[in-house]
């Protein structure tokens, strides 16, 4: 509950990674920000005046558009945003038929 | 209304394909203790609930146990991709494959299609809150039994996450019974139905 939520995707990686790495690691860092938020909401529906819960989503939500955001320029990747030339969400692969 | 997010909710990434896995993890597909069926409870129970808390933890819990259909789906996706006809023969996947071939149809791994016959939606707030316990415990042994049946690490860890969440699920439902409990009038004791009180308080005041 404590941790820094933007601990999750640092703008300085630890060491050099190329833009791969740097690809995965992002998309790893929305799905464990996007899963705190999950689990927050459960929990703040039947605590629902608990502050630091409250604290805790307001936080982790504002980390999440700001990876959201990296994530659409770094992968342009705009298949859950407005599209620009082409519908990419019937484009882009489905998840389950990914690697991960 | 919902809105659909490109991403599992875990990833599910499994390299080998094996369809006698497959054919036991259908059952959290379409079987008695499935996700299907916990989404379609929790859903729709939601409607005949009482008080914000209780309808927003089933709302938020039944639209969770949506993403894990599709978890379970994703993983019989890769679990049947490119197989041989020998492979399906051999494997014990052939009665499903008849009819299937390989997609996800909503059954149990004894053949029986999903069906709401497993579920209740009763519209009284202490007898759906106990069924949702129940649903999360039995969800939860189905996946200790799928962990015994199945060896591929990747597949496990797919298991393991959802298991772990029906563990979660069980402790909100439990607080979400005693918000309901604190809720009702000191009168009501034995908790007697608040979402349709007339008749149950007319009862209470007359014992």
């Amino acid at each position: 509950m404590e941790k820094n939520p933007t601990e999750f995707f640092p703008s300085e990686p630890a060491e050099k990674e190329d833009s791969c790495a740097q690809k995965r690691r992002l998309l790893q860092a929305l799905r464990v920000c996007t899963f705190a938020l999950t689990e927050a909401r459960l929990y703040l529906d039947t605590h629902p005046s608990d502050s630091q819960a409250l604290a805790f989503y307001r936080a982790h939500e504002e980390e999440r558009l700001r990876l959201e955001k990296e994530w659409a320029r770094l992968a342009n990747d705009t298949s859950t945003d407005t599209p620009n030339d082409c519908w990419d969400y019937v484009r882009t692969p489905w998840p389950w038929q990914s690697e991960a | 209304m919902w809105n659909y997010d490109k991403r599992l909710i875990h990833p599910v990434s499994v390299q080998k394909p094996d369809p006698m896995s497959a054919s036991i993890i259908i059952s959290q597909l379409g079987g008695p203790h499935g996700e299907l069926g916990a989404a379609t409870r929790y859903l729709q129970q939601r409607y005949s609930m009482p008080y914000g808390e209780l309808i927003g933890i089933l709302t938020d819990v039944g639209t969770e146990e949506l993403a894990h259909v599709e978890m379970i789906s994703a993983l019989l996706y890769q679990l049947t991709r490119n197989l041989s006809e020998e492979e399906i023969r051999k494997k014990g996947y052939a009665a499903y494959f008849v009819d299937h071939t390989t997609s996800a149809y909503p059954q149990a791994a004894a053949g029986v299609p999903f069906s709401a016959s497993t579920l209740a939606v009763t519209g009284d707030t202490f007898a759906d809150l106990h069924e949702d316990m129940a649903a999360e415990q039995k969800a939860r042994l189905s996946y200790d039994n799928i962990l015994r049946l199945v060896d591929d690490p990747d597949v496990k860890d797919a298991i393991r996450f959802l298991r772990e969440r029906e563990i979660v699920h069980f402790q909100r439902f439990g607080e979400a019974l005693r918000i309901a409990q604190d809720k009702v009038n000191a009168r009501n004791f034995y908790a007697f139905n608040p979402s349709f009180d007339t008749p149950a308080a007319n009862l209470i005041q007359n014992c």
